[in-house]
């Protein structure tokens, strides 16, 4: 059901793309959480052989780390609020927390239709670490003026990383899922400080404040305008 | 329509010593028009030691069954008490092959039935195959699953069926006839009713709505009928033990725990445990 809800953009990119260019994009990029945003986008388009589509997940502080939000591409299936799905998770089957700089990607688990879309090789998944995500929005605010959201830089990341290895002319969608007004606390702490010598300290201070805001995580990575939608039982 | 009910439950239910331990259980407190008082521990809470200790306060102090708690990191059905137990016994890392060995060392002195109760996912990341024999060779009597609707139910109840150890399901004010009788057509040893459409510990259940409810789930099934959620008084189990098989109690045990750590805590659950099954015992009798 809330897939469908989220389609409207994946119905809508549609629409735009044959106005625009007069044919499909080659790749759709949306970050993943929860997930909606990116399934409401992928959805309209998975009969589209054509059409790639890359979801983007939360590489925190890294994989390797341990503190991040990569149920798709480093977790391990299991069953959590009602699904079987790629989880974060103990050997013991205790459910791990999350880590990333995004409140909307900071979430253990993921909705068990990406994780079909993952094991059918439909969508690719990859992941975007926190200061790949700050970059990014740093890039996309400066040469468009565009201030994404701290889950939906994720997204410009991976579209960054994967445009200079294409031909010229492919054409790729990048949903922008939410606004980086409400990033701006975690943007200042982070970006205030990025070139003084206090970067590191800081760094990990708002890490830590962040991290304790927000035990529980948010259910869907496109809830990002409200982005306490669904916290998890443990609070 | 209820022999033809009883026939299905008759030939659904695996025969074994261990799903026998309960039907014996509840064929004696039928036979003395006693409802079965059944306490709720966390195993680990605050650890496994005084879970074993608790587990033998609660048969000395008139348990029938026991559930033990199988701790996990999202309890999703429980409310702010049994979280919190949860969270302690996991920071001790209470797991799976520890919790049995403490269910084995009390199945050395005691027949009263274990029923373990948990959430799916450390059951499924232990394997069904393995959970199965490894609880039978504990002395693990049955197995609730709260996130665990029939529907799934084939991940683990065929390995349990298997072992004899019997897959309980719930039933909630919430369930229609139609999803009653799913239910029922897997539920094993007895059905446990949820008498609130809430957390664990939330606010007391109506006793008269339960017992509609529960007359009607009589002649559904010819399994027994117990009752939890929200019980916590002496008063409140005695009205539900005049409606119901079994009466369970498991947040008030538990927020006893927490407000007593150290050496009296069993002591404690002990005495409490002692008047709750005084109270169920004595409810139809007064």
């Amino acid at each position: 059901m809330m897939r469908d809800f989220q389609t409207v953009i994946g119905h809508e990119t549609r629409q735009q793309a044959r106005r625009a260019i007069g044919r499909l994009p080659d790749y759709l990029v949306a970050c993943v959480g929860g997930g909606s945003n990116a399934i409401g986008l992928f959805h309209p388009f998975l009969r589209d052989r054509g059409v790639r589509m890359i979801g983007v997940e939360a590489a925190g502080h890294g994989l390797e780390s341990g503190a991040h939000g990569a149920s798709l591409t480093a977790g391990t299936v299991g069953v959590f609020q009602g699904s079987k799905s790629y989880v974060l998770e103990s050997e013991t089957g205790q459910i791990r927390v999350a880590h990333s700089i995004s409140a909307g990607l900071d979430y253990p688990g993921v909705g068990p239709e990406h994780s079909y879309l993952r094991d059918t090789g439909r969508v690719s998944y990859e992941a975007v670490t926190d200061d790949e995500a700050l970059a990014a929005l740093r890039t996309l605010a400066e040469r468009e003026g565009i201030i994404a959201a701290l889950e939906s830089a994720h997204a410009v990341a991976a579209a960054i990383r994967l445009a200079p290895t294409l031909p010229r002319r492919t054409v790729i969608v990048v949903n922008l899922s939410g606004r980086g007004d409400k990033d701006m606390g975690t943007l200042a702490a982070h970006m205030a400080n990025e070139d003084s010598a206090a970067a590191g300290v800081a760094r990990k201070a708002a890490g830590a404040a962040a991290a304790g805001a927000s035990p529980g995580a948010t259910a869907a990575g496109a809830a990002v305008d409200a982005p306490v939608a669904a916290t998890r039982a443990r609070s | 329509m209820r022999p033809v009910e009883r026939d299905v439950a008759t030939r659904a239910a695996p025969s074994s010593a261990a799903v026998d331990r309960i039907a014996t259980t509840f064929a004696r407190l039928r036979a003395g028009n006693r409802a079965g008082f059944v306490p709720f521990i966390m195993a680990g809470d605050p650890d496994l030691d005084v879970t074993l200790d608790l587990l033998r306060a609660a048969a000395a102090a008139g348990a029938d069954l026991i559930e033990l708690g199988v701790p996990f990191s999202d309890p999703m059905a429980d409310g702010p008490v049994n979280q919190r137990s949860a969270e302690r016994a996991l920071a001790g890392g209470t797991a799976m092959p520890a919790i049995l060995e403490v269910v084995a060392r009390f199945r050395a002195t005691s027949e009263v039935p274990i029923i373990l109760f948990g959430y799916a996912n450390p059951f499924v990341q232990y394997g069904p195959e393995r959970l199965a024999r490894d609880a039978r060779a504990s002395g693990v009597d049955g197995l609730l699953c709260i996130d665990m609707p029939p529907e799934e139910a084939d991940e683990v109840q065929p390995a349990l069926d298997a072992a004899g150890i019997a897959m309980v399901f719930l039933l909630a004010p919430t369930s229609d006839a139609a999803r009653r009788a799913r239910v029922l057509a897997r539920a094993r040893g007895f059905v446990y009713y949820v008498s609130i459409t809430g957390v664990t510990g939330a606010a007391a259940p109506d006793v008269a709505e339960v017992g509609t409810m529960v007359r009607m789930v009589r002649h559904e099934t010819a399994l027994p009928v117990g009752v939890g959620f929200g019980i916590r008084t002496p008063e409140h189990a005695a009205a539900t033990a005049r409606i119901a098989d079994a009466v369970v109690v498991g947040s008030a045990v538990m927020q006893l725990v927490e407000t007593h750590g150290g050496d009296d805590v069993v002591a404690a659950v002990g005495a409490f445990l002692g008047r709750m099954a005084e109270a169920v015992h004595g409810a139809r009798h007064a």
